[in-house]
C-alpha cells in the first residue's frame, strides 16, 4: 500500500507530462480539465447521477469515455473530471467512484489507484505556477488566512477542501496549518466575506472583486455573490442587467453608501443572469482620477448531456 | 421514401418516444439537431410526437449525429456481451448508478463503431 506523499511524488511527474502532451499551460488558470479531456480522445457526458461522482470506463471495442455527476458543484465536477482523467492517463482501466471527498472516513481507506487518480487530479488543476499566477492575482505572497483560500480555489475553480488539502503538496502551507483551518467551514468563510444578508442556500459563492482581477473573466453560476471592492466609497460600479445590488447587512438600502465605513466599500452584489455565452462587464470609475477597472463574467450554467464536440 | 418499418402508428409513437429520449439523453435541443442535419425543427417535434413518420434519410442523419445506430432507434437492439460483462462487473452501484453507466458503456461502443466505419471510408 503506497501513502499518499509517494502517490503526490508520482502524481506531479505524471500531471506535468499531461499538461504537455494535452497542450495544457500550467501557468494558466483555470486549467481547462474539460477540454484537455476532449485532447486526450476520451469522451465526456454528465448526467445525474445519484451516489457516484463519476467513472471512467475503458472497455474492450469501445472508446474510451468519463461520466461525471451534474449534482455536483462546479468544482467538484471538475476535479472528479480530472480524477477520471488520472485513471486513463494512468491505465488503471474502468473505474467507478462512489466518494471522493477527501474528508470522509472512506479517504484513509483509499486504494493504491484511487490514491494515484486523486492525487493526479490535484497536481493535473493546480499546477505550481497555476497557484502561483492566481495567487500573484489576489495579491498575495503567501497564504495567512482560510479565506485567502478559499478566494484561490475560486480563481482555480477547484474545491476549496481539496485546495486546502494541496498546499503542503506545493509548500503553502505546513501540514499543522492546513489542518488547524479545515475545521473552519466554507460557509463561515463565504458569511465573513460577503456584507449582504447571507443567502437561503449554502451554494453561492462569493467572488471578492477588486482591481487586481482586472482582465481576468470569471466562471459565475446564478446566485453567486460578487463583492466589489472600491478604493474610494464614492467610486462607482457599472454592471448591466444580470448583474443586480443587494443591500448590505449595515446600510439600509442599496445605492446608500454616502458614508465612508468599510461595509461602503465593498459593495455586494449578486449574479442574477440566464447562463449562456454571453459576457456581461463589471465596471468600476474612479470618483477623483481618471482611471477605472472591468473585470467580465461569464454565467455558467447545468451541464448535461453529451461534451458537444462529440456530436457535430 | 419512408423507412418500411415501424409499420402502425403506435410504432411511430415508440420510434419517435425513442428518438426523443436518445436526443434528450445526449442533452440536444431540437434546434441544435435541426441545425446540424438540415431536418426543419417542426419536424423533429412531429416526428418525436409519433405523429409524421420518418423518412430513411432522415433517420440516417439523426443515426449520425446522435451516434445510437438506426437499429437501436428502431428498437431493434439488445445490449451486446460487452456491455452485459460490464453488468456483471459494476454491482456495487445504485440501480440509477448501474443503468447510467451500462447506457454510456452502450454509447461509447457504438461510437467506437462509428469511427471504424468513417475510417474504413
Amino acid at each position: 500500500m503506497s501513502t499518499w506523499l509517494e502517490a503526490h511524488r508520482l502524481a506531479n511527474l505524471a500531471a506535468a507530462q499531461t499538461h504537455g502532451d494535452l497542450n495544457v499551460d500550467p501557468a494558466h488558470f483555470p486549467v481547462d480539465v474539460f477540454g484537455a479531456i476532449g485532447e486526450a480522445d476520451v469522451m465526456l457526458i454528465w448526467r445525474p447521477l445519484p451516489r457516484l461522482f463519476g467513472a471512467y470506463l475503458d472497455e474492450p471495442d469501445s472508446r474510451p469515455g468519463i461520466i461525471l455527476n451534474n449534482g455536483l458543484s462546479h468544482a467538484a465536477q471538475r476535479q472528479t473530471a480530472a480524477h477520471e482523467l488520472g485513471h486513463h492517463v494512468l491505465g488503471h482501466g474502468t473505474r467507478t467512484d462512489l466518494d471522493l471527498d477527501p474528508f470522509t472516513e472512506r479517504h484513509t481507506k483509499w486504494s493504491d489507484v484511487e490514491k494515484a487518480a486523486e492525487a493526479f487530479a490535484s497536481w493535473f488543476l493546480m499546477p505550481r505556477r497555476a497557484m502561483a499566477a492566481a495567487m500573484a492575482r489576489l495579491g498575495l505572497e503567501r497564504l495567512t488566512q482560510p479565506a485567502e483560500v478559499y478566494r484561490l480555489s475560486l480563481l482555480l475553480g477547484t474545491p476549496y477542501r481539496s485546495t486546502l488539502r494541496h498546499l503542503p503538496n506545493v509548500r503553502l502551507a505546513s501540514q499543522a496549518l492546513t489542518r488547524s483551518w479545515m475545521s473552519v467551514p466554507p460557509g463561515r468563510i463565504k458569511t465573513g466575506l460577503d456584507p449582504a444578508p447571507v443567502p437561503t442556500s449554502r451554494e453561492p459563492d462569493v467572488w471578492v472583486v477588486g482591481p487586481a482581477l482586472t482582465g481576468l473573466t470569471l466562471s459565475v453560476r446564478p446566485s453567486d455573490r460578487l463583492i466589489i471592492e472600491l478604493a474610494d466609497s464614492a467610486d462607482r460600479v457599472e454592471v448591466g442587467p444580470g448583474v443586480v445590488e443587494l443591500a448590505t447587512r449595515t446600510a439600509a438600502a442599496p445605492g446608500m453608501r454616502g458614508a465612508p465605513s468599510e461595509a461602503a466599500r465593498r459593495v455586494p452584489f449578486e449574479v442574477d443572469a440566464t447562463p449562456g455565452p454571453a459576457e456581461h462587464t463589471i465596471t468600476v470609475r474612479s470618483s477623483t482620477r481618471s482611471d477605472s477597472w472591468a473585470v467580465q463574467l461569464k454565467v455558467e450554467g447545468h451541464r448535461s448531456g453529451i461534451a458537444r464536440r462529440w456530436v457535430t | 421514401m419512408t423507412t418500411e418499418r415501424p409499420s402502425d402508428n403506435s410504432e411511430w409513437v415508440e420510434l419517435g418516444r425513442r428518438l426523443r429520449e436518445t436526443r434528450e439523453y445526449l442533452n440536444l435541443s431540437q434546434q441544435y439537431v435541426a441545425d446540424r442535419t438540415g431536418i426543419p425543427r417542426s419536424a423533429i417535434s412531429d416526428v418525436e410526437r409519433g405523429v409524421r413518420k420518418v423518412d430513411s434519410l432522415e433517420i440516417k442523419k439523426l443515426s449520425k449525429l446522435y451516434v445510437f445506430p438506426v437499429s437501436y432507434l428502431l428498437g431493434e437492439d439488445e445490449p451486446d456481451e460487452g456491455v452485459r460483462a460490464l453488468a456483471r462487473a459494476v454491482t456495487d452501484l445504485t440501480d440509477h448508478d448501474r443503468a447510467e453507466v451500462l447506457r454510456y458503456a452502450q454509447f461509447l461502443r457504438f461510437s467506437a463503431a462509428s469511427q471504424k466505419r468513417q475510417q474504413r471510408r
